[in-house]
């Protein structure tokens, strides 16, 4: 790393700070003994997380309705900025929603803590209640302020959040029959989901071809704004696309240690913007190709793989033990609201800055964490 | 027989074998499976992104006599071969970082652009360092032999003045000072106040060229600059004066060196908001000078290897990964007694679907690519034309210039000028005028008293009728801002001057399309072009009578606004 220009910039603070923020979060409040108890202080961080996304949808001050979409405010809630909103938004979309199927089911879990003797901890069945209607109400208020945002990274980033809760759902259902395969071994869960999954995923498509073709003229702002990511003649994405093939010049330029903290923008602007666009910012908004045009190739690519061994979870030790239910959905929880914001930040950007890096490391902590192994052990 | 047979059968084992352990090794879990998809990916987009790269750029350090490095950047056009060399100097708080563009503009022109950091408060270790730029451009493969610019800004025109007065022995086939003062060098070579009395410079002077050395003068040998000088200078420095660069010019002059001096009106120290035409001029000045048998002919088109070539890694993992996942599928799973009638119904469903997906894209896609006729307009009229474009199609449609057009290119001219005129300029334009000026694809339209020579011209680039998207998506955002059509006229004069050069040498026979994408064309071809693109952001706008073009300011026709010159280069 170059100090000199590594500390005239707060990416590079940003981009530590999260991870250990991330770590500190994980390993002080979910990772803490008594035994039994991290799954409900997951819970806990994830109910504080919701109720401070929950409030920023209260915090449009004037800085709210800075932005437009056709005569349309954007909103933008505390930030500057009406994507950053968004992708926070989805986040909190899903976390409530998660919580909502968590928070029922949850119930057998704080009976056998009752018996373990861990009264405290566990929540009445009117606060259990009462939860589930705030993650509704969350739900809903949050899922009209991502639509409001107009940020179409945000809305890519909750619909890849949704399928991907919905999958572990589908997944973590007990299956219904005794049906095994030939060799006597019972079926996964959701197989018939996955034996199917070929003509949901053409059923999608072909509903989403024929939405195109028929309403991409339409007047309606929030699809108008959807399908404009395929409008040829919307130049923010086009900008985007200009972008992120100009980092990957600067990339392929600079392979092994990249150009460096605070060099790709002006690189961009000055050597690699192509000559029809008048304006390079657009690089800021990519942030994976923007870690490979500043650090290099191998620092992507280890980043990468740590998310990616984070969410997909890496070799499982001997020593390992099998999940419960309730903190296995839990991890599922962090892992969706982690996917809304990793999609987000292809799109529009966010892991240098405060406001969305720092749930998101804090979320992709959570979900990798083996919580349940230390709890059995 | 049966031994054959037998061989046959062990060979056949042996493969089924081979295959075997060939699925055993690919069982790749989905965990190891993504991760070397991306890497797959993401190194073919980065070759793929590499390929469409029109420049290779070198970033070099050289090592200066006192052992301190000294960085550097060559940018060159691709594919790269021996060209000209333009040395690029900034002016003072300059660095490599803010160089990038008029490095790029050189390279453009076919020449290779260096740029180098350089000492800024030290006239002795820029001389060294220059040294060293030297010693490493003589090296290198793609530099052309004695075909070297050097060209200085502000502080940098400063430094390499110095530096060829104090090393001779050093010189450029072209120096080139962009608003560059006097220097302390000069001051005892000669007074040259009496000189300015002697000769006598305009102050309104735009260009003074000297065809060889005066009788009052000194001797030629004993003036240490030999090259050729090109002097520009803003009329309002406010930094070094104009009658510096006047001055320079007279003594320049006066010992017998080529001077052309370019005294811009109205423009200050930096030359803004004209600074990117002022290096296009100086580009085009210098590949003039230092290849005068090869001059700029225009960009050629380069051809680069289609997208998917390189994703085809990436696809045959995939494809691979799918194969030897479908053979451990479960039997199970496919096995039709477990479907149930929802199932089925669900595939046939998502067959129809896929079927009525495919046959709609196909109804939007298909036709707007084929030729112009009664048919296609047709089904342009029932598909694809929405009801507010409608009146605009018709009349478009109804021109006799479409013979042998693809309909895109017509619903294009549609598209674009109804959406800059409901939802993207800021000024009205009349729905007649609109119609004739802003719609037509048509550069004469309505236009009869043009001259023949003119009007020829004029249909030459009317047979290339598809110009409004690359000229709408290069302009539109540079007057997005503009609350007049007067101001984004400037704007569109201005950025077009910096893209397409004027050369009588250009080829007369280009259309509209062709000039953008060669980037040279002759006057008329330039008026021609500059009418498409003011029409492209929204402007009404036609030829004059004269050629000239002309724009409607909302009640008026008006000249339309000059770039501030159209070529340093001696027609």
């Amino acid at each position: 790393m170059d100090y000199l220009t590594a500390s005239q910039t707060a990416q590079a603070l940003l981009l530590v700070d999260g991870a250990a923020l991330g770590q500190v979060t994980a390993t002080y409040f979910a990772g803490q003994p008594p035994a039994g108890n991290r799954s409900s202080r997951t819970r806990l961080i994830l109910f504080l997380l919701l109720i401070l996304l929950l409030s920023s949808v209260f915090c449009n001050g004037e800085k709210g309705l800075r932005f437009q979409y056709h005569a349309s405010a954007r909103w933008s809630g505390p930030w500057n900025n009406p994507n950053i909103f968004g992708l926070l938004m989805g986040v909190g979309t899903i976390l409530s929603l998660g919580l909502l199927v968590q928070t029922p089911k949850a119930k057998g879990q704080s009976r056998s803590n009752v018996e373990r003797g861990a009264r405290r901890h566990s929540i009445t069945e009117f606060g259990r209640f009462g939860l589930a209607i705030l993650c509704l109400v969350a739900a809903g208020i949050m899922a009209r302020a991502l639509l409001h945002s107009y940020s179409r990274g945000a809305w890519v980033g909750t619909v890849c959040g949704l399928f991907c809760l919905g999958l572990q759902f589908v997944n973590a259902r007990p299956h219904p029959g005794p049906l095994t395969r030939g060799e006597g071994e019972p079926l996964m869960p959701g197989w018939r989901v996955r034996a199917n999954a070929f003509s949901l995923t053409v059923i999608v498509f072909s509903v989403l071809v024929l939405s195109f073709w028929h309403f991409r003229k339409t007047e309606w702002h929030p699809a108008h704004r959807a399908f404009s990511a395929v409008n040829a003649d919307d130049f923010s994405w086009r900008n985007r696309v200009a972008a992120w093939e100009g980092t990957l010049q600067i990339t392929a330029e600079h392979p092994w240690f990249g150009a460096g903290w605070n060099h790709p923008e002006p690189l961009y602007g000055q050597y690699y913007l192509p000559t029809n666009l008048n304006e390079g910012t657009a690089i800021e908004m990519n942030d994976y190709l923007m870690l490979g045009a500043t650090l290099g190739v191998p620092a992507l690519f280890c980043f990468g793989m740590y998310v990616w061994l984070s969410l997909k979870g890496g070799v499982q030790g001997p020593n390992s033990k099998v999940q419960s239910h309730e903190t296995e959905w839990l991890k599922a929880v962090c892992r969706a609201g982690a996917i809304v914001l990793l999609v987000g930040f292809w799109f529009d950007g966010g892991l240098f800055k405060l406001a969305t890096a720092a749930p998101f490391w804090i979320l992709l902590e959570l979900g990798r964490r083996d919580l349940t192994a230390d709890e059995h052990g | 027989m049966n031994l054959a047979a037998k061989e046959c059968r062990e060979r056949k084992e042996e493969r089924r074998m081979f295959l075997r352990s060939m699925c055993s090794f690919a069982a790749i879990p989905f965990r190891f499976f993504m991760p070397l998809l991306a890497v797959a990916v993401f190194l073919g987009a980065m070759y793929w992104a590499k390929s469409r790269d029109p420049f290779e750029r070198i970033w070099f350090s050289v090592k200066v006599t006192n052992h301190e490095k000294m960085k550097g950047v060559v940018v060159l056009p691709k594919p790269v071969r021996p060209c000209p060399v333009a040395v690029y100097f900034h002016g003072s708080g300059g660095t490599l970082m803010t160089d990038g563009n008029a490095l790029r503009q050189f390279a453009e022109l076919g020449m290779a652009a260096v740029g180098m950091e350089y000492d800024q408060a030290n006239q002795t270790e820029f001389d060294e360092q220059f040294i060293a730029l030297n010693n490493y451009i003589k090296r290198q493969s793609w530099a052309l032999a004695n075909a070297t610019a050097w060209i200085g800004s502000s502080l940098g025109a400063q430094r390499t003045l110095s530096f060829v007065l104090n090393h001779p022995d050093v010189q450029p086939q072209l120096l080139v000072r962009l608003s560059g003062g006097w220097v302390g060098e000069l001051g005892e070579m000669s007074k040259v106040q009496d000189l300015m009395s002697e000769v006598g410079v305009a102050q309104s002077e735009h260009r003074v060229t000297n065809s060889g050395p005066s009788s009052i003068l000194h001797p030629p040998s004993s003036f240490p600059l030999h090259c050729p000088v090109l002097l520009v200078h803003g009329e309002k420095d406010e930094v070094f004066s104009v009658q510096d660069a006047q001055r320079l010019a007279v003594l320049l002059k006066a010992q017998g060196v080529t001077v052309a001096i370019k005294i811009l009106p109205e423009r200050r120290h930096g030359f803004e908001p004209d600074r990117a035409l002022v290096t296009r001029l100086v580009g085009e000045y210098c590949k003039a000078v230092l290849a005068p048998n090869e001059p700029f002919g225009g960009a050629k088109e380069r051809r680069v290897w289609p997208f998917w070539v390189y994703f085809t890694p990436a696809f045959i993992w995939a494809g691979f990964w799918v194969w030897q996942k479908n053979g451990r599928k479960e039997a199970l799973m496919r096995s039709k007694e477990l479907r149930s009638p929802w199932e089925k119904r669900l595939r046939w469903a998502a067959f129809g679907l896929a079927i009525l997906a495919i046959a709609d894209t196909a109804a939007h896609l298909i036709p707007s690519r084929l030729k112009m006729s009664g048919a296609t307009l047709n089904i342009a009229r029932k598909w694809l034309v929405p009801s507010k474009w409608r009146t605009d199609f018709e009349t478009l449609a109804a021109q006799p210039i479409w013979q042998g057009k693809q309909l895109k290119t017509l619903l294009e001219h549609v598209e674009l000028a109804n959406y800059d005129r409901n939802e993207l300029i800021n000024w009205k334009v009349d729905e007649q005028i609109y119609r004739e000026f802003v719609l037509s694809p048509m550069i004469d339209s309505g236009q009869e008293n043009l001259n023949q020579g003119t009007l020829k011209r004029v249909r030459r680039t009317g047979e290339e009728l598809n110009w409004r998207r690359p000229l709408w998506e290069s302009f539109y955002p540079r007057v997005r801002h503009e609350q007049t059509p007067e101001a984004a006229a400037e704007i569109v004069a201005r950025y077009l001057r910096e893209r397409v050069t004027i050369s009588p040498a250009a080829l007369p026979a280009d259309g509209i399309e062709s000039i953008w994408k060669r980037q040279i064309t002759d006057e008329k071809g330039f008026e021609c072009i500059y009418v498409a693109a003011l029409r492209s952001v929204g402007i009404a706008a036609r030829l004059n009578a004269t050629g000239r073009a002309e724009f409607w300011t909302s009640d008026k026709w008006m000249a339309a606004p000059r770039p501030i010159a159209s070529s340093f280069v001696r027609q």
